[in-house]
């Protein structure tokens, strides 16, 4: 009987050590942060001297997008020129992975190669970036995209 | 010479002794299994890809304190994230492995480039890494180990050593003495 109780004594105080031990490293641990690491997209205008901008170059700026989120931009081109104006699009990207999405809207209508911009009016250039909800590998990538625009006279019909 | 009636002692005083006994190997088996614990909890990430490591400087004050022992996980550099602790190689100093909080981290072609700062420093390191390379996560720590760890390295050790083997072989002693007399009563 008393051995067993002086082993029982041993055990109960190995157990209780390793169990305090095993405490002490539990609530010492630095857990792993899981802050999401989204993608940087940043969009800017290059306006020609025919069109008035914003001083702000910069359309859309997302320093941190994630997977199913979404960001929206604009800016308001007015034509300064003394007629109406075709107004071109060139996207010059870079780092665009497939994962980010861009579309661009003028005068409520998705744009395709460009858009009509009469005398003295103005619209707003509207940009929407997102990452589909199931895209991958986007992580810490950064994207750049430069909308260099270019103006057209368009002449007026007698 | 002396009988075993006549020596052994009343019931009351056996059931204190023992109690006593059960009392003094309770903490001493539980310090053994404490160490132990600790032991394994530096010994057994080894075989995880993981390490410990001493800090040596307060630059993560107060998450990580000079002295601390962290154990480390290797990870890929994508898959840290701002917000964790990471080691790295010191881009100044190759040689040298710093301990510090992701601030910032952007992917750049096959290169993942960070920017780290301690949180009691107030400036951040930019270092880049290739995405096939290797940096480590703290997963946890053992608070003040690493001063013990440092003072191997010092003179002092043996000293220590020699105190706890002396200490050991008191206790040992102690221990035949204590059995023997006990055996003796049971005879």
């Amino acid at each position: 009987m008393t051995s067993s109780s002086q082993r029982a004594a041993r055990a109960a105080g190995l157990v209780t050590g390793l169990a305090l031990a095993a405490l002490l490293v539990f609530a010492m641990r630095v857990p792993a942060s899981g802050q999401p690491l989204g993608a940087g997209v940043r969009v800017e205008v290059q306006p020609p001297g025919e069109l008035d901008a914003a001083a702000d170059p910069v359309l859309l700026s997302a320093p941190s997008l994630v997977a199913g989120e979404e960001r929206r931009g604009a800016v308001t081109l007015r034509n300064i020129t003394v007629g109406d104006v075709r107004v071109q699009v060139r996207a010059r990207a870079r780092g665009l992975g497939s994962a980010v999405r861009l579309e661009l809207r003028a005068g409520g209508r998705k744009l395709r190669r460009g858009f009509l911009l009469k005398k003295a009016d103005a619209t707003k250039l509207r940009a929407r970036a997102w990452i589909p909800a199931d895209a991958e590998g986007y992580e810490g990538r950064q994207t750049r995209v430069v909308l260099a625009l270019s103006t057209k006279l368009v002449e007026a019909r007698p | 010479m002396s009988s075993a009636s006549a020596t052994a002692r009343p019931a009351p005083a056996r059931l204190a002794l023992e109690l006593a006994r059960t009392a003094i190997r309770f903490p001493v088996f539980a310090a053994a299994g404490f160490v132990l614990g600790i032991a394994l909890a530096l010994a057994l990430p080894l075989a995880f890809d993981a390490r410990p490591l001493v800090v040596l400087s307060g630059s993560m004050e107060p998450t990580l304190g000079t002295g601390d022992v962290t154990v480390v996980q290797r990870i890929a550099p994508l898959d840290a994230r701002p917000g964790d602790i990471v080691t790295f190689r010191d881009p100044v100093n190759q040689d040298r492995l710093v301990t510090h909080r992701v601030r910032d981290m952007r992917v750049r072609g096959d290169r993942v480039a960070f920017v780290t700062r301690g949180d009691a420093n107030n400036v951040s390191e930019r270092w880049a890494v290739s995405t096939n390379g290797e940096i480590s996560r703290v997963a946890y720590r053992i608070p003040e180990l690493g001063r013990l760890l440092v003072l191997a390295r010092t003179n002092r050790l043996p000293m220590l050593l020699f105190g706890l083997a002396l200490a050991a072989l008191l206790a040992l002693e102690l221990m035949t003495i204590w059995r023997s007399s006990e055996s003796r009563e049971e005879r």
